[in-house]
């Protein structure tokens, strides 16, 4: 399957969809003023990839120091494709990565872990990490 | 019309950094904040007040260029966008032109938002993004007021200004505790 890779800009992250090399990683910034445009080539492409996962966990590593409310919805929007691959019997992991003085960035994903009822992973790092 | 000086009247007073009276788009959104993160005394806020402050920068400014309608007169896509410090707080004085028909929902809804306090803002946020993503709704759905009200520190303050031909000036005053 094709590789979808988006470079990040001021306002939008870096999108990295790999499955050859089970790369999946959302890293930067998201602050687009229309998410639901910007991440549909994101989630076109996980549409097309959970109908032709072959293997039996999936991860996929999110990296933000800030999303606006319409990045929110398009991420969880594109979670739930991922978390709909479970009842094949897939295992879904979601690494939340946030910086380690970041609670409310630590917050929000615990928010989306709520709202999918799916378990994130929390990862912290150091601010020059990023 | 609006003018420059009805603006500056309103919402204008001698600690206000700057102010911008025109139409707001993406690039313009992603220059304010690289204007606010630029300032030397923004990189000495705590990494917690930055990541609010920036959430409400954007959240303040896309609510405006989402809400504000297309319309020719009094003035087209007239807003008002303005920041200052003061004793600890960084202020965000913004507004948009909106339809008078339309201000007693908003009203509403913002009164609803500041009598919340934060646990509730958090379930309400919650719920109304669940909403959202049942509905596949584009739109926020008032969602970027709970943010915008999640991020400041006390209640959206608002005002609503009548002008002519069924039009409502609408303004907040947002502050954000630096500590």
């Amino acid at each position: 399957m094709e590789k979808l890779h988006i470079h990040h800009t001021k306002t939008t992250p870096a999108i990295v969809f790999d499955a050859d090399k089970g790369e999946f990683k959302i890293t930067g910034r998201s602050i687009p003023a229309d998410a639901t445009i910007f991440y549909s080539p994101a989630d076109k492409w996980a549409e097309k990839f959970t109908a032709v996962f072959k293997g039996d966990t999936f991860t996929i590593d999110i990296m933000l120091d800030h999303l606006n409310t319409g990045s929110v919805r398009a991420i969880l929007t594109i979670l739930t494709r991922f978390i709909r691959m479970k009842p094949r019997g897939k295992t879904v992991n979601v690494n939340w990565h946030y910086e380690q003085e970041d609670e409310d960035i630590r917050d929000k994903g615990e928010e989306m872990s709520l709202i999918l009822d799916h378990p994130f992973t929390f990862i912290s790092f150091k601010g020059s990490e990023m | 019309m609006i003018t420059e000086n009805e603006v500056k009247e309103l919402l204008l007073d001698p600690q206000t950094d700057w102010f911008y009276l025109g139409e707001i788009d993406e690039d313009l959104i992603s220059s304010f904040v690289s204007l606010v993160e630029s300032r030397p005394d923004f990189l000495k806020l705590p990494r917690p007040s930055r990541r609010r402050l920036i959430s409400a920068v954007v959240e303040s400014l896309q609510n405006i260029q989402n809400n504000t309608p297309v319309i020719t007169t009094p003035q087209a896509g007239s807003v008002v966008f303005m920041q200052r410090y003061q004793s600890g707080e960084f202020g965000l004085l913004c507004g948009n032109i909106m339809r008078t028909n339309e201000v007693d929902a908003l009203r509403q809804k913002l009164d609803h938002i500041n009598a919340a306090d934060p646990i509730l803002l958090r379930e309400m946020y919650m719920k109304q993004m669940e909403v959202s993503l049942d509905s596949g709704s584009r739109t926020n759905a008032g969602l970027g007021l709970l943010e915008i009200a999640r991020a400041v520190t006390g209640p959206i303050k608002y005002k609503f200004l009548p002008l002519e031909d069924g039009h409502t000036f609408f303004s907040v005053e947002l502050f954000l505790s630096l500590n």
